[in-house]
């Protein structure tokens, strides 16, 4: 169970992680209108209400870093199609996110596909663009 | 409300001869029209008391925003309820400020119209109706049987409810909510609302538009269930802001918990972690 709260507790990761969470998890910081593709290998991922929180190194031509992301509450991961195992610490997957406004590297969750290549999150809109508002009502749980 | 709404509400007891109708116009015509086939396969759902069995997880797919209301915005405000309510927000600075990334819920009318992205269950019986919305696990209490808050009760959150059957549709009157100055639907404590529930056929309610992303976008099935929601609150608003909401049925294991206030827990205990 590597992948779940409890076991990120012991690590101290979730707790660690939590200690930021009141600078983080408002969705109105996020520009849903846009979709950042990243790929990296999964440090730290925590299914947890009311936002999952998942951490990624990524390197690139910006050299190799640690960036932060945040998402839906656990309901909605159910919802979404999230199973256990699905993501694990030390897995390389491909991330869809909604970028901060500030900039800052990092987003929210949009949807995954996992190392043993499953997609998992939001269905990518067909044929339209990515609804902002229903997506930040969402994020927001309402 | 639109008209195919009004009237199905109206005449709730003419399914059952609609279903017969369309029986015996499948016996003589064929082949029988789509609709008509439906109507026969199911009649409205009633509960063993004989009322409209309005229980189930329901997930709002539409809404009547016709006026300009949103459940993300403030219904337009008197005058008076303008500046009452610049003056509480001025105190503070809001620009980022989200109560629900707090576990915060802002309770009624919210609880209802709000749920955009995650249902609510609601449970039926002769004395009682119950709705627990996923958001924050909220938990209304719908009391049938006319019974009042004692005397000086505090106002809650989601307030205190009494319902009463309007032929096929549940009215519920709440009173008792607590204050809530935040944007979304701003309210004194002395706001007061009416809702009403019933169900139309899926074929009658009107058509989704851009499905929540977490939806599978899937289109109701059989009945529709509809509230038209109604806030009186004198001290903001001259009109009470009125919304109609749509929600199709989900399955009964598609409910989930989501404990909120968890990942608040984990900063209180990294603060309580040994050095």
């Amino acid at each position: 169970m590597k992948n779940t709260v409890m076991a990120l507790a012991s690590l101290g990761l979730v707790a660690g992680w939590a200690s930021t969470a009141s600078a983080h998890h408002t969705a109105v910081q996020y520009d849903f209108a846009k979709n950042v593709v990243v790929k990296g290998t999964v440090k730290e991922f925590a299914p947890q209400n009311p936002h999952m929180r998942l951490a990624l190194v990524v390197s690139d031509a910006k050299g190799t870093r640690t960036v932060e992301f945040e998402g839906q509450s656990v309901n909605n991961m159910i919802r979404l199609g999230f199973k256990r195992g699905m993501i694990n610490v030390g897995d390389v997957i491909t991330l869809n996110y909604s970028p901060l406004k500030s900039g800052v590297e990092g987003g929210f969750f949009r949807s995954a596909t996992t190392a043993k290549g499953e997609f998992v999150g939001n269905k990518p809109p067909v044929g339209r663009a990515p609804d902002a508002a229903a997506e930040q009502k969402a994020a927001e749980g309402r | 409300m639109d008209g195919r709404v009004r009237e199905a509400a109206s005449r709730p007891r003419s399914y059952l001869w609609m279903g017969l109708a369309a029986l015996v116009a499948a016996a003589l015509t064929a082949p029988a029209a789509p609709a008509l086939a439906a109507a026969a396969a199911k009649p409205i759902p009633r509960a063993a008391d004989g009322h409209v069995d309005l229980s189930g997880v329901w997930l709002v797919f539409q809404s009547d925003t016709a006026s300009g209301l949103n459940a993300m915005a403030d219904p337009p405000m008197s005058k008076a309820g303008e500046a009452k309510i610049k003056v509480w927000r001025d105190q503070y600075n809001l620009k980022d400020m989200e109560p629900n990334a707090y576990c915060v819920e802002p309770g009624m009318p919210t609880t209802m119209y709000g749920v955009g992205a995650q249902p609510f269950e609601l449970v039926q019986d002769s004395r009682r109706v119950s709705i627990v919305s996923e958001v924050g696990m909220q938990y209304r209490r719908i009391f049938m049987d006319n019974r009042q808050p004692p005397d000086g009760y505090l106002p809650t959150r989601n307030g205190w409810s009494n319902g009463r059957w309007d032929g096929d549709a549940l009215v519920v009157e709440t009173q008792a909510i607590a204050e809530w100055l935040m944007p979304r639907w701003a309210h004194t404590d002395d706001t007061k609302t009416t809702e009403r529930f019933h169900l139309i056929r899926a074929e009658d309610a009107p058509k989704r538009r851009n499905a929540p992303p977490i939806d599978d976008g899937a289109a109701p099935q059989d009945f529709v269930l509809v509230e038209e929601l109604t806030m009186f609150d004198p001290n903001i608003y001259d009109v009470p802001p009125k919304i109609t909401l749509y929600f199709r049925k989900l399955p009964d294991s598609e409910f989930y918990e989501q404990a909120c206030s968890e990942g608040l827990w984990w900063q209180e205990m990294e603060k309580l972690k040994k050095k």
